[in-house]
């Protein structure tokens, strides 16, 4: 692997996005991050291909992470990305609804780091650009 | 993630402890007392502040929880809702769960992966009385991810299937709850496993009365038909379907993510939009993975061939797998003492005196240098600052004893909701009243006491305490009383737990242990009543009969004594047929100062613990006697067996001239006089007994070891298993 792993962390909790930020990083990605799923998408239309994995949160303002992963899988250039969601809603139907919208993984806080950044290995995309 | 590393995690676990008794004790003064408004204020307000606490970590099912618990208390606080027994329940299943919560926390720095499913079901059960029924019922049960147990079994059964994990509480028994026979129940059962939940511990800490398995099943069913089988314990089982996925695999990682591409694809709606992303992402995905892990699989790319092909990776191995489900023990948390502030100052005011006290040794230094002090002077110098030394250590003693010292509340606290779970699963009628909870003893002590004195109570309640009928016929009032007391006496701290009801029935015990073959019918015969009632203290007197059927007074009997005595304490037990039993405990109030009372046996001393030692006498030789296989002499009018130490411990005979009078040390040992033949009495100390450790731990025979004046090392006797 020539070079590094790239993710995108978008969560509107801040204390959250830096934690998930930390894990992702100690695992080797360059990390980037968005506040909600309205600048997530912005960021990776902007330059499809930059970005490995995204690891979205549920409940954002705007467009929210259902809707988020609905747009990813809907955009040609960006379908394949590997997508985490990651909740604290606490209905395991939300699971399905996550499966549903297109997610990789549906994932439910807490999360072990170690655990979030096995999966984060196994599945992300090298980068193309 | 784990909120190990919360700054504040360490100080809220012990407030959120708090808060939950605090909670407990009020919701119990609340059900005896509907009508106490204090108690509700503080049972609201303890709930609202750990809510709010919770707030500052990632804890979602705590908080969840909380706030349904909120709700109801709001609406039982506005009178809009009467708080009934069945309120009560609820309430306290969910500060159990916290409290369980907390513990994990407190462990693992998370709450444990069932717990979005425990709070799921625990806000249903909380919201229910107040007519909101949650969304989610009209949908079916919650399903999950398939649970982890799966990669654990070896082959699994063809076809789509039902994942079950049900984990009974505790005290399921005590309900009448029989989890095996329902779990049996499932229709399309294919596979049955249990597991333990906790290690199994040492069979003399096993605790017969507590379910301590989770049950896993594999069923071809309608989530919705096993959730009716389950319907009274919804928030002990969980649910995952399998649909035709087998599977086991060493890594975990990959199954996950193997299997979570197996939903991704089968989650299609009808239309779907995305088709060709979701499928492009679910090949991506599961490639990658199985790259990562090794496995050189190239996936397909159309939809049915890519579900197959994740379908017959998921497929079990050809090999079974391997062990049985075990679960890592877990640490145990930190244990905190909270100490009084001025127990906290009495100890500072010694230091500064120790300190001062320190610098009069230097002063005395430089004056024997200087004044060139004679020896006799110098002497006599020294001897006062060791008098004041000696007082200082002496009151720094007993200040850390006092900061050690717990109220036996501490493990009485516990009783008022055990003896009131347990009295209505049996349809019992009990008053419990708790005597001298304030009466302190040290930590070790009362943590010592937890263990038999649930032994007992439970005892108790199951076999003394009489159901309603039967007491109104025995002419006594319907209510049994059961009274838990403590009190200060001499160095003792002495428990007492004593019932109201049908007491021991010796022509019964005799008859059973009989049978047992535990003693000679004939000897049973000559039996007082009294010794009759001591005999539910032999080993083997409760055995798999007894167990099975929850009642046999006397199960582990033996272990309680036993786990009492090595605790450097006694029991006694007292019946009356008809009036009840009472069960007495005395345990020295500190376990941390022993007196050991040293022996000689040839030119090697050993310590022997004072707390059983009744006396030493010195005989005449000819006055010992052969009884049996035993020597054996009189001691007022009691024969008292006698063994030699040098033998017990396989020591050879001193040398030397036969003494004319053999020096015995008379012990107590399971409420019998024993005498222990050695060569010399030594001096009787007070010291702190340290445990046998790294190689020494598996040395059998002692307890363990003190240091002399002189540097040398005691090892300390541990008389009943020597003798055992």
């Amino acid at each position: 692997m020539t070079r590094a792993r790239t993710a995108l962390v978008v969560d509107d909790a801040t204390t959250m996005r830096k934690f998930h930020r930390s894990v992702l990083e100690q695992a080797g990605f360059a990390v980037s991050e968005a506040m909600d799923g309205v600048a997530a998408l912005e960021q990776l239309l902007e330059a499809p291909g930059r970005f490995g994995l995204v690891l979205a949160d549920v409940n954002m303002p705007g467009l929210d992470g259902y809707a988020l992963v609905g747009r990813i899988r809907a955009e040609p250039a960006l379908a394949a990305l590997p997508v985490i969601m990651i909740t604290t809603e606490r209905e395991p139907r939300d699971a399905a609804r996550g499966f549903a919208a297109g997610a990789n993984l549906f994932l439910v806080k807490p999360v072990r780091p170690e655990r979030l950044a096995a999966f984060a290995l196994a599945i992300a995309a090298e980068p193309a650009a | 993630m784990s909120l190990l590393e919360h700054p504040l995690l360490a100080q809220f676990i012990p407030e959120a402890r708090e808060l939950l008794e605090q909670a407990g004790r009020s919701l119990l003064a609340l059900e005896r007392e509907p009508g106490d408004a204090a108690a509700m204020a503080a049972l609201f307000r303890a709930v609202h502040t750990l809510k709010g606490t919770s707030g500052l970590f990632e804890i979602p099912p705590v908080i969840h929880s909380l706030h349904a618990a909120e709700d109801l208390l709001g609406a039982a606080q506005s009178g809009r809702l009467p708080l009934t027994s069945e309120l009560a329940d609820v309430l306290l299943d969910v500060l159990d769960q916290l409290a369980r919560w907390i513990e994990a926390l407190a462990c693992d720095g998370a709450l444990g992966g069932e717990a979005e499913a425990l709070a799921a079901a625990l806000v249903q059960r909380l919201a229910a009385p107040l007519g909101r029924d949650q969304a989610q019922a009209s949908e079916g049960p919650a399903l999950e991810e398939p649970p982890a147990w799966l990669a654990r079994i070896g082959t699994l059964p063809e076809g789509p299937l039902l994942a079950i994990t049900y984990t009974p509480d505790t005290h399921c028994f005590f309900r009448g709850e029989d989890p095996l026979g329902l779990v049996r129940q499932l229709p399309g059962l294919a596979w049955i496993g249990v597991e333990p939940l906790e290690p199994w511990p040492r069979l003399e800490a096993l605790d017969p009365f507590a379910s301590n398995l989770r049950y896993l099943a594999l069923a071809r069913c309608a989530p919705a038909e096993a959730a009716e089988l389950f319907r009274y314990v919804p928030e002990q089982l969980r649910m995952a379907a399998i649909g035709g996925l087998r599977g086991a695999d060493d890594d975990e990682t990959l199954r996950a993510v193997l299997a979570a591409q197996l939903r991704l694809l089968e989650a299609a709606p009808e239309p779907d939009p995305i088709a060709g992303g979701r499928i492009a992402a679910a090949r991506g995905a599961a490639q990658r993975a199985l790259d990562a892990a090794g496995r050189g699989a190239e996936l397909p790319a159309t939809r049915p061939e890519l579900h197959a092909a994740l379908v017959a990776l998921l497929a079990p191995p050809a090999t079974p797998a391997a062990a049985a489900p075990a679960e890592v023990p877990r640490p145990a948390a930190p244990s905190v003492l909270r100490v009084e502030q001025a127990k906290v100052d009495a100890l500072m005011n010694l230091i500064g005196e120790f300190v001062v006290a320190k610098n009069s040794l230097a002063w005395l230094a430089r004056r024997a240098a200087e004044e060139d002090l004679q020896p006799r002077q110098l002497a006599r110098e020294i001897k006062d600052r060791h008098a004041l030394f000696n007082r200082i250590a002496e009151e720094m003693q007993t200040a850390i004893m006092s900061v050690r010292m717990l109220p036996v509340d501490h493990v009485f606290q516990r009783f008022p909701r055990l003896v009131r779970d347990i009295a209505r699963r049996l349809d019992k009628q009990v008053e419990l009243r708790l005597q001298g909870a304030e009466t302190e003893a040290d930590k070790t002590v009362v943590e010592a006491l937890a263990d038999p004195l649930i032994h007992m109570v439970r005892n108790s309640l199951d076999h003394g305490i009489e159901v309603p009928a039967e007491r109104l016929a025995a002419g006594k009032p319907e209510h049994g009383t059961l009274i838990l007391s403590a009190q200060h006496e001499n160095d003792h701290v002495v428990i007492r737990v004593q019932d109201d009801g049908r007491g021991l029935d010796a022509v019964r015990l005799r008859a059973k242990a009989v049978e047992k073959g535990l003693i000679e019918p004939d000897r049973a015969a000559g039996m007082s009543e009294e010794e009759a009632f001591q005999l539910i203290f032999l080993p083997g007197f409760s055995t798999a009969a007894a167990i099975s059927d929850l009642s046999g007074r006397g199960v582990g009997m033996d272990v309680v004594r036993t786990s009492i005595e090595r605790a450097g304490g006694r029991l006694r037990l007292s019946s009356r047929p008809g009036e009840g039993t009472l069960v007495e405990i005395a345990l020295p109030l500190t376990m941390a100062i022993t007196r050991i009372m040293t022996v000689a046996c040839g030119d090697r001393l050993f310590g022997v613990p004072m707390a059983l030692v009744v006396e030493t006498v010195r005989v005449p030789r000819g006055a010992l006697h052969r009884v049996g296989e035993n020597d054996a002499f009189v001691l007022r009018n009691r024969v008292v067996p006698v063994l030699r130490l040098a033998r017990l411990l396989d020591l050879p005979e001193p040398e030397g001239e036969t003494p004319a009078q053999e020096a015995i040390l008379v012990v107590r040992l399971n409420g019998e006089r024993l005498g222990i033949v050695v060569s010399a009495f030594e001096e009787v100390m007070e010291t702190i007994v340290k445990p046998l450790e790294g190689v020494l731990a598996g040395l059998r025979g002692f307890t363990g070891t003190t240091v002399l004046g002189d540097g040398r090392v005691l090892l300390i006797l541990d008389l009943p298993e020597l003798v055992a």
